[in-house]
């Protein structure tokens, strides 16, 4: 069974783990090796697959409209001024404001999980 | 009310129609009417610049404030009227603008459509763009799909197949299109062979409420939405089924989506690492980011003041001498000449456009670093390093930059709002950039506080720029809090365009094309401002005859009359009120207003301001009854919070209409007279 904190340390330059939640751990599946986080709290770098959203249906909407919606694989690509991240979606790069990235739930994927995937 | 497709039809019964019949913009001459729709950064604009040849008739829509730009398409297939409509991720709205979209396409009245819509997808980003076609093509429509982007799309390593594309979503006509490059041939063809077919119905029976797919419910990662933050919780408890409803349409369509992307695309080659990537690390990156917006900002300032100065001046020069001059003497051989026809020509007509010519360099100026920032990618990026700060206000990031352009000269400013995707936003923007200190009000600064602050004269000019900085976050507050209160919080969420080098081709069509508007619906206002202002200097009232003309015309009695307004304030003397008049037509002529009501010289230099600064000491001194410093500093207040310039007015009236034009005007007159009479009676008290 691979344990997600050496994982998440064999990700080059990427020190910082993943904060971990108070939730169960047996309500991952069918990840069991991720880490359940929101885009706040994720590191950057690592392969996240995205959860739902407490926001407004319009506002879920309009993330989905920009790729990010449940299922979908993103990485939080860096920080931004004013405390906001980048995040990769394929190939665009969606700027996603502070009071946004705690209400996105993810789960962060062993990197070798999210390369086989 | 929903629609067999269960995209929410129009709240509003009454939106103005393609066609033109329902008070609508759209003139259709007969011709077919074709809507150009895209998301945002798909290359919707130079599609339609590329088909209409960048002739453009830009207005806002009947009945809202956003703009709509319309022109014509003839090729040798099509002669029809193309509406550009505002960008949309889909047709479910969060702004004024996306509402506009959505309403023009989805109506209940089949005749009120357009008769072809034309929706621009990018082979880079296609399954991201797919989704507003896959909406539009729910409804009754004759639909093309024109696909840009196919080069960046190649470097990337994928290829679009168009046939593979159209028939997955259901013989759909697919032109690939290459806009920025004038690459457009095929389009009018499909176009017209899509108006001589039926308007069909796409067969999706997406949001028809059939529960087959639920939202999101059955997803395997479900349960991680449980583990963001509650902050939203009580709306989410009260969604209904419509929203449900929305969720799995939803759904629907991002799987059709996918299924469309897969069989249309094929990797040829590994993605590298992108050169946008690491541009992004360092102009977005919480420390040198925000430098290098500044070091932009500076530059746009600069460049729209500085490069343009010398041409302004040499503009100046010309209508005010060689031309004017040539007018007087054409005049005084036809035996006009010192009459009051030579007076409304040389210094109504031709002052007036003098005054409008003298805008064209710095308007030229900023509109091609607009769009120099907008097709660069750099503008989406300055939005996200600014973001937080604009927030304070409730308005985007992007709003920076027109208040930024706004210290050099508000015309400009106002005009730089067109940045702003979102009607509201643009409106409260346009309504705060009279508040930011332009550099014509500088002149009066320097003359003023050098006459009666000496070497603090330095501090109170710095202050003054201090002080506009607070007026723009206190009108902006007071703004939300009142009249704008619908305004809404809009979180960021913001999709970044890869980072490309600007077409100059490109870059001179829409600089021309704004410049072009800008004179055509700002330009009668200031010659006619300018004018109304000479006639009523030039009619001569009769009373005392020994008095001077400035004195004994309409002018100086309206002067005379506004002054008593001006009492609690500490200056009400006709000569500041006056001064004030014409500060309403340009700051600039503050100080020569002033020079001829004193009949002195204007100074050379402001700073040194001689026998005008005595007399404007003396009747400081007389009108504030000795409280000079508190009447002076209610003056420059005043003078900073007041309506800039008619030419102002005319930008802000072409942007955001007569009524919100007179709402900006009300609110700066109202708000400077407080704080003009607030300064000095406290400081009447303090001194």
């Amino acid at each position: 069974m691979t344990h997600v904190a050496p994982v998440m340390g064999t990700v080059p330059g990427r020190s910082a783990a993943p904060r971990r939640t108070n939730v169960p751990l047996d309500v991952r599946a069918p990840f069991p090796h991720a880490v359940r986080v929101t885009l706040a709290s994720a590191p950057l770098g690592v392969p996240l697959v995205l959860g739902n959203a407490s926001l407004p249906v319009p506002r879920r909407l309009r993330l989905a409209e920009l790729g990010l919606r449940p299922g979908v694989t993103v990485t939080v690509l860096r920080r931004t001024a004013g405390g906001g991240r980048i995040v990769g979606v394929g190939d665009a790069r969606v700027a996603v404001g502070r009071e946004v990235l705690p209400r996105v739930a993810a789960a962060a994927l062993p990197v070798r999980l999210a390369e086989n995937g | 009310m929903r629609t067999a497709s269960g995209t929410k039809a129009p709240a509003r019964p009454a939106v103005p129609s393609c066609h033109g019949g329902g008070g609508g913009d759209v003139v259709r001459d007969g011709k077919p009417v074709v809507a150009l729709v895209g998301s945002p950064n798909v290359g919707k604009s130079s599609l339609f610049n590329a088909v209409t040849g960048a002739r453009r008739s830009v207005g806002n829509w009947a009945g809202t404030s956003v703009e709509v730009g319309t022109g014509s398409w003839r090729a040798a297939e099509l002669d029809a009227v193309v509406v550009d409509l505002p960008g949309a991720y889909g047709l479910d709205p969060l702004s004024p603008d996306e509402e506009l979209t959505r309403d023009l396409l989805v109506r209940p009245d089949p005749a009120e459509l357009p008769d072809v819509v034309v929706v621009v997808v990018s082979a880079a980003d296609l399954a991201r763009t797919l989704y507003l076609a896959v909406q539009v093509l729910e409804q009754p429509l004759r639909v093309v799909l024109a696909v840009t982007m196919a080069d960046v799309a190649a470097r990337r390593g994928i290829e679009v197949d168009a046939v593979a594309l159209g028939a997955a979503l259901g013989d759909v006509p697919v032109v690939p299109v290459d806009p920025r490059r004038g690459r457009i041939a095929g389009l009018a063809e499909a176009v017209g062979g899509a108006l001589a077919g039926p308007a069909a119905r796409w067969p999706l029976p997406a949001g028809s409420g059939d529960g087959d797919a639920g939202p999101d419910t059955e997803t395997p990662d479900a349960d991680l939405g449980k583990d963001a933050d509650p902050g939203d919780d009580a709306d989410l408890a009260a969604a209904d089924l419509e929203e449900d409803v929305d969720l799995a349409a939803a759904d629907r369509r991002f799987t059709l989506v996918a299924a469309a992307t897969a069989a249309a695309t094929r990797r040829t080659g590994s993605r590298r690492t992108d050169w946008s990537d690491r541009v992004d690390r360092v102009v977005t990156s919480p420390v040198v980011g925000p430098l290098v917006f500044l070091l932009v900002m500076w530059a746009v300032f600069h460049l729209t003041t500085r490069v343009a100065a010398p041409v302004q001046g040499a503009l100046d020069t010309l209508v005010s001498g060689p031309v004017s001059g040539g007018v007087r003497a054409l005049l005084g051989t036809v035996g006009l000449g010192r009459t009051w026809v030579e007076g409304l020509l040389v210094d109504g007509v031709i002052a007036g456009v003098g005054m409008l010519l003298t805008f064209v360099p710095v308007m030229a100026v900023m509109f091609a670093l607009l769009a120099v920032l907008e097709d660069s990618g750099y503008l989406a990026r300055a939005a996200v390093v600014t973001d937080r700060l604009m927030r304070a206000v409730g308005l985007p990031g992007r709003a920076f930059l027109p208040l930024v352009v706004g210290f050099g000269c508000n015309v400009p400013g106002v005009s730089a709002t067109r940045v702003l995707p979102n009607a509201r936003q643009r409106l409260l923007t346009v309504l705060l950039v009279p508040f930011t200190s332009c550099s014509a009000r500088l002149t009066v600064y320097v003359l003023v506080a050098s006459s009666f602050f000496g070497r603090h004269a330095g501090d109170v000019i710095f202050g003054m720029y201090v002080l506009s900085i607070v007026l723009v976050v206190l009108a902006g507050l007071l703004l939300r809090s009142t009249l704008l209160r619908a305004l809404g919080t809009e979180d960021l969420v913001l999709d970044l365009p890869r980072y490309q080098l600007p077409m100059p081709r490109l870059l001179l069509a829409v600089t021309w094309m704004r410049l072009s508007a800008f004179l055509r619906t700002a330009g009668g206002v200031i010659v006619a401002t300018v004018v109304v202002v000479w006639a009523l200097s030039a009619v001569q009232l009769g009373g005392d005859r020994s008095g001077d003309r400035v004195q004994n015309s309409a002018y100086g009695a309206l002067a005379a009359t506004a002054a008593p307004v001006f009492a609690p304030a500490g200056f009400g003397d006709w000569h500041a009120t006056g001064a004030l008049v014409v500060g309403f037509v340009a700051k600039e002529a503050v100080v020569s207003s002033w020079a001829q009501t004193y009949a002195t010289d204007q100074p050379g230099d402001v700073a040194r301001p001689g026998r005008l600064g005595e007399s404007l000491r003396a009747d400081f001194a007389r009108s504030s009854g000795g409280h000079v410093t508190p009447a002076v500093l209610a003056f420059l207040v005043f003078l900073l919070g007041y309506t800039p310039c008619a030419a102002t007015l005319a930008a802000q009236r072409r942007e955001i209409g007569t009524r919100w034009t007179l709402v900006g005007l009300g609110t700066q007159l109202t708000l400077a007279w407080t704080l003009a009479v607030c300064v000095f009676q406290i400081g009447r008290l303090l001194t």
